[in-house]
C-alpha cells in the first residue's frame, strides 16, 4: 500500500453493488455484500474541505470514483478544487490542477 | 438521583493524579452526606496519557476502586470521550433502579498536562508514543499530516462556510458571549470579556479556527454522586427527562457530510421537552462545536447557526442562555473532555447556585455531550425535577 502512495497511486475498493470505499473491510459498508475488488484510482479529485496549519495543508478529497479520503496537499487550495495524487512520500499527497 | 458533584481543576496540577482524584471524590462525598464506604458502584472514564502520562491503567476501574479503598458491587467503563459524563450519569441511575449499586461515584477526568507537553493531543498521542493503535485504520490513516481534534473541526468550520456562507465572526460571537457568561463564574481560567476583533486577531491555529476559538485543555477532575436517596443531600431532587445517545461510527470522509453530529439523533427525543428548557449546555470543545449542536438539537435550522449565533443573545441575561458559565473554552478542558464541565454547571444552574451568571428559574436543562474519535458519539440529557 505504501509502495502504491509512493508511486501516486490510490487504491480503493470496490463492490459489486457499484459502491467505491477506500478504508478496507471485507463488507460493503453500503450493501453488507462481500463481492469486493481492490481498483486503483484515477487519482484526480476535488477538494471536499481542507485546512492549513502549522504543518501545511490538509484535506479531505473527493475522488472521482466516489469515494472520499483524508489526504495532505502541496500549495493552498480551495474547496472546489480540482486536484490529482502526486507521488508522495509513502502517503497519498494531492496537488491543484492549474485551469489553462 | 444527582446527590453531590465537585470539581478541582488546575492548569497543571504537580501531583500525582490519584492525590487529585482522591481530594475531588471527597469534596463530592460531602456535598451528598456519604462517605467512602457507603459508595458501592464507580463509572469511570479515561483518555490515554491522562493519567500522570500513562497510556492505560491496568483494568483501570478496579485500581481506581482499589485506591479509593471503595469494594464497589458495580463498575462500569464509558468510552465516549466528552459524551462519556451524561452517559455514566444514564447507566448509574439505571444500575441503582435495578438494584445493582446504592450510590455510584463518576469520575471523569485527569492530568492533561503530561500530554499537553509533548505538544500533542489525547486524539494523537500515537506522535508521541510507542506501539499504539488509535483507529482501525492507522496504515491508511495516520499516515497523513493531522492534529486531530483541531484538523478535524477545521474541516467541518471550513466545509459549513462552503455550504453555509457561516462566517468567522459569526463563530466568533460563540467566544465573545461565552466569555461574557464565564466573567460571572470565579471557576472560570478565563474571565476578561472579549469581542469579536479580539478573536478574530488571536493566532490562527488551524484554518479557520483561531486560538480563542478553542479549549485549553487541564489537568482536573469532575465527580457526580449519584444514589437511590435524596432525604441527606441538600440538592433539588432531580431526574433524568430524557436521555439519547448515538454513535456515528465512521471515518468523516464517509459520511453523508462532515457538518452534522450524532446529536441530530441522540437530541430528536428532546424536540417536545424544548419549549420547557431554561438553559443549555452545550459541548464547546471549539465554537463549531457549539454551533453545530445549535443547529443539531433543534434550537436553529442546518445552516443556520451562525446566524442565531451572532443574532440571538444567548447569554446567561438573554432570551436563550447556552454555556451560562463560560463553558470548558473559558473553564479549560479537564483531561481532554469537556462531559464533566457542562454537566456541572447544568447541576448548578438547576440549584439556584449560579452566582454571577444564574438564569433566572431554571427547572429543566438540556445538556448535550460530544466525543469520541472523530466526534463519533453524541449523549442529549434533559434533568429536571
Amino acid at each position: 500500500m505504501y509502495e502504491e502512495f509512493k508511486s501516486g497511486k490510490i487504491p480503493y475498493i470496490h463492490c459489486s453493488c457499484g459502491h467505491n470505499f477506500f478504508y478496507p473491510r471485507d463488507r460493503c459498508p453500503k450493501c453488507h455484500g462481500s463481492s469486493l475488488e481492490v481498483r486503483i484510482s484515477s487519482g484526480e479529485g476535488t477538494v471536499f474541505s481542507f485546512t492549513e496549519f502549522g504543518q501545511g495543508v490538509y484535506a479531505i478529497i473527493e475522488m472521482k470514483e466516489g469515494f472520499r479520503l483524508y489526504a495532505n496537499v502541496r500549495g493552498k487550495v480551495k474547496i472546489g478544487d480540482k486536484v490529482r495524487v502526486i507521488p508522495g512520500n509513502g502517503r497519498p499527497e494531492f496537488e491543484k490542477v492549474e485551469d489553462k | 438521583m444527582i446527590l453531590g458533584f465537585s470539581s478541582s481543576i488546575q492548569k497543571t496540577y504537580p501531583g500525582s493524579t490519584f492525590n487529585m482524584l482522591s481530594v475531588t471524590v471527597d469534596k463530592a462525598l460531602e456535598m451528598a452526606h456519604l462517605s467512602r464506604g457507603d459508595v458501592d458502584g464507580i463509572i469511570a472514564t479515561f483518555l490515554p496519557g491522562t493519567f500522570d502520562g500513562n497510556l492505560t491503567l491496568h483494568f483501570y476501574t478496579g485500581q481506581l476502586a482499589q485506591y479509593l479503598g471503595i469494594r464497589p458491587r458495580f463498575l462500569d467503563y464509558v468510552d465516549f470521550g466528552g459524551a462519556s459524563a451524561l452517559a455514566m450519569l444514564y447507566r448509574a441511575e439505571k444500575a441503582i433502579s435495578s438494584g445493582d449499586a446504592e450510590n455510584v461515584i463518576l469520575i471523569v477526568g485527569g492530568k492533561a498536562s503530561p500530554v499537553r507537553e509533548r505538544k500533542v493531543t489525547a486524539d494523537s498521542v500515537d506522535r508521541s508514543y510507542q506501539g499504539i493503535r488509535i483507529t482501525p485504520f492507522d496504515e491508511f490513516f495516520r499516515v497523513y499530516d493531522d492534529m486531530n481534534p483541531v484538523t478535524d473541526y477545521a474541516l467541518v468550520a471550513n466545509r459549513h462556510s462552503h455550504l453555509f456562507g457561516t462566517t468567522d465572526e459569526q463563530r466568533a460571537e460563540i467566544s465573545v458571549k461565552q466569555r461574557f457568561n464565564a466573567s460571572g463564574n470565579e471557576r472560570a481560567m478565563y474571565r476578561d470579556r472579549i469581542t469579536v476583533k479580539d478573536v478574530l486577531s488571536s493566532r490562527m491555529i488551524s484554518s479557520p479556527l483561531r486560538l480563542l476559538e478553542i479549549v485549553y485543555p487541564v489537568d482536573g477532575f469532575h465527580v457526580f454522586v449519584v444514589g437511590r436517596s435524596s432525604r441527606n443531600s441538600d440538592m433539588r431532587p432531580l431526574r433524568i427527562k430524557y436521555f439519547g445517545e448515538a454513535h456515528w461510527p465512521e471515518m468523516p470522509p464517509e459520511l453523508p457530510d462532515i457538518v452534522s453530529t450524532p446529536a441530530v439523533e441522540s437530541s430528536r427525543g428532546a424536540k417536545p421537552l424544548l419549549e420547557r428548557v431554561d438553559c443549555f449546555q452545550l459541548y464547546d470543545s471549539f465554537t463549531i462545536t457549539v454551533l453545530l449542536q445549535i443547529e443539531d438539537v433543534g434550537l436553529a435550522e442546518k445552516g443556520k447557526g451562525g446566524r442565531f449565533a451572532e443574532e440571538v443573545d444567548f447569554t446567561y441575561q438573554g432570551e436563550i442562555p447556552i454555556n451560562t458559565g463560560g463553558g470548558s473554552l473559558n473553564v479549560g478542558q479537564p483531561a481532554y473532555m469537556s462531559g464533566g464541565v457542562i454537566l456541572e454547571e447544568a447541576l448548578i444552574q438547576l440549584n439556584g447556585k449560579g452566582e454571577g451568571r444564574q438564569v433566572k428559574g431554571v427547572d429543566n436543562v438540556l445538556v448535550n455531550g460530544i466525543g469520541g474519535w472523530n466526534r463519533a458519539h453524541s449523549t442529549t440529557m434533559v434533568l429536571g425535577e
